[in-house]
């Protein structure tokens, strides 16, 4: 699959970096052989850790062609991504329709807002178009900055996905997300970033399984087997709403308002980095 | 008219390779009442009988036919249980093919020690009535399903056929309609029972629907009610039809179909 010829294409734009003060010229091109540790490297900032093999691994599943991954390089190193993957979609009646799934968008965090994504999503959505499709869907989150470009590319909304959770052993569940969190901060750019010089410990009461706590120190999350007498931020809450707020179903100033989450201890601005770690959002 | 409610004698037993073109059928069936569900082939089933992690189990009735499926699979790395799918062919709703399945599995997640075990669904129905009262409770996450129409004059081409067939089920009704998006139209002329879509056509229009992209996905998709479009101005009719006709073909037009996502991409 992946030694199919590459229908390369390449087109070149320029774009002010603010922050920088300088030009960032970028090169649109597709997927070749070799990028794999660069895109893992790009998902891991944006997604979560991941490998190289994982990504292969991804790409013959689905059986992605190389023309199907739309990449953004700036000097050599791809800083953005978009996949195209085709299915068929059944509009009732026993009729399908070709789509356009669009995956794996990401863009390096130093060279977001410049417009490379929205340039890679538009590219895409031409692609698509004159392969047969005359749709194109995707997941995504709601709020975050590229739920805005999606729209501005032609997206609707359709529907929220609804989950449902059974927790059988959350102290359990909670070390694995601090060892998430270690794994996730190592490739996030922006967490690093915004984290440098929080170093503080949180106690979560959790009615239905007890006191967790943790704290962040050394670029390091490490969960606290036993509880501090005082830490710097306290919260009392019940699992169902924590678990929501994890989730984003619902937000912690309505939680409070509700008096289903009650903090006991805290400043606004470490409570702020803490929304942010729970839900993981670096961007907004 | 009441739901009859019945049960049948069913077996629950692990998936083997066997059972794939079954499986599929079953599938086909299923999906066929949905609007957003994929297309799948023989190898999406084998691809999903194949790792040892998954909880693949099938639920067959007296006659050893497969009328249902779950598909589960145990995330190592999270120590998570998921279930990915729920599937019973719609001649064997309301016989409690579904809760079994769910049960079994949840039972083996406990038995395998899993932390947490996590249903997820873009409204499926299947899950909605089973998981509550299996201990989970429901969460609306902020992840989003979106869509976008890229070539109108294809999409409404590929839809005629559905509009066809929904236009044949309305008896009461003959003439000729526009569907008209963004300045795209398909035409479809209903005389004798038969309905015949046209290229194009200069002959006065019954019945036309002007609608925007937006509108028009989620009428299709099922998220939005044509009446209610029609009411708060979102949709727009041109007929010389009364109200309650008018509101009768729309709904005839654009009925409210559940909808479905299995595949994640």
């Amino acid at each position: 699959m992946f030694n199919s010829t590459l229908r390369l294409k390449i087109s070149t734009r320029t774009v002010r970096n603010q922050r920088l003060e300088k030009l960032v010229q970028y090169v649109v091109r597709n997927y070749r052989k070799g990028d794999e540790a660069h895109l893992a490297r790009l998902f891991s900032e944006c997604f979560g850790p991941t490998t190289p093999r994982v990504i292969m691994q991804w790409y013959r599943r689905l059986k992605v062609p190389p023309e199907h991954v739309f990449i953004g390089e700036v000097d050599g190193k791809p800083v953005s991504i978009v996949e195209v993957v085709f299915k068929q979609l059944s509009m009732g009646e026993g009729v399908y329709s070709k789509t356009c799934g669009i995956s794996g968008v990401c863009t390096d965090s130093d060279y977001r807002n410049k417009g490379i994504v929205s340039n890679l999503m538009k590219l895409a959505l031409e692609y698509a178009k004159n392969s047969g499709a005359s749709s194109a869907s995707l997941f995504t989150g709601l709020g975050i900055p590229a739920h805005r470009i999606y729209q501005r590319s032609g997206f609707f909304d359709i529907m929220t996905v609804h989950t449902y959770i059974k927790c059988l052993d959350y102290p359990s569940i909670f070390a694995r997300w601090i060892r998430q969190l270690n794994r996730t901060l190592k490739g996030s750019k922006i967490a690093k970033k915004r984290l440098e010089g929080w170093e503080k410990s949180v106690i979560i009461q959790l009615q239905e399984v007890g006191t967790l706590a943790f704290r962040f120190r050394k670029g390091r999350f490490q969960r606290l087997k036993k509880a501090p007498k005082k830490a710097d931020i306290e919260f009392s809450t019940d699992l169902q709403t924590y678990a929501r707020i994890m989730q984003e179903a619902v937000t912690w100033e309505d939680a409070v308002r509700a008096d289903k989450l009650i903090v006991k201890r805290g400043e606004a601005v470490d409570i702020e980095m803490l929304k942010r770690l729970l839900q993981w959002e670096w961007s907004v | 008219m009441g739901v009859e409610c019945l049960t049948t004698q069913i077996q629950l037993r692990e998936a083997k390779k066997e059972d794939i073109p079954q499986m599929l059928n079953v599938y086909k069936e299923f999906s066929e009442e949905f609007v957003g569900a994929a297309s799948r082939d023989v190898n999406d089933f084998r691809r999903m009988l194949r790792k040892k992690d998954n909880i693949n189990l099938v639920a067959l009735n007296n006659q050893n036919h497969i009328i249902g499926y779950v598909h589960a699979r145990l995330d190592k790395r999270f120590n998570r249980g998921e279930f990915e799918e729920i599937v019973v062919d719609p001649k064997h709703d309301f016989e409690q093919v579904a809760r079994p399945l769910a049960e079994k599995v949840n039972k083996a997640f406990v038995e395998r020690k899993a932390a947490v075990i996590v249903a997820g669904s873009l409204r499926n129905p299947a899950y909605e009535k089973i998981f509550p009262a299996l201990g989970f409770f429901e969460t609306e996450s902020r992840d989003i399903f979106m869509y976008a129409i890229l070539d109108t004059q294809r999409f409404l081409n590929e839809l005629a056929s559905v509009f066809t067939n929904q236009l044949k089920k309305s008896e009461e009704w003959s003439g000729l309609t526009q569907i008209e998006c963004e300045g795209h139209s398909i035409f479809l002329q209903k005389a004798n029972g038969n309905v015949e879509p046209l290229v194009w056509t200069n002959q006065p229009i019954d019945f036309k629907v002007i609608l925007t992209r937006d509108i028009l996905t989620k009428l299709v998709f099922g998220v939005t009610d044509s009446v209610e479009s029609l009411k708060t101005g979102q949709l727009k009719i041109e007929t010389t039809l009364t109200r309650e006709k008018t509101n009768r073909l729309l709904r005839a037009l654009f009925p409210k179909k559940q909808f479905l996502l299995l595949d994640h991409w």
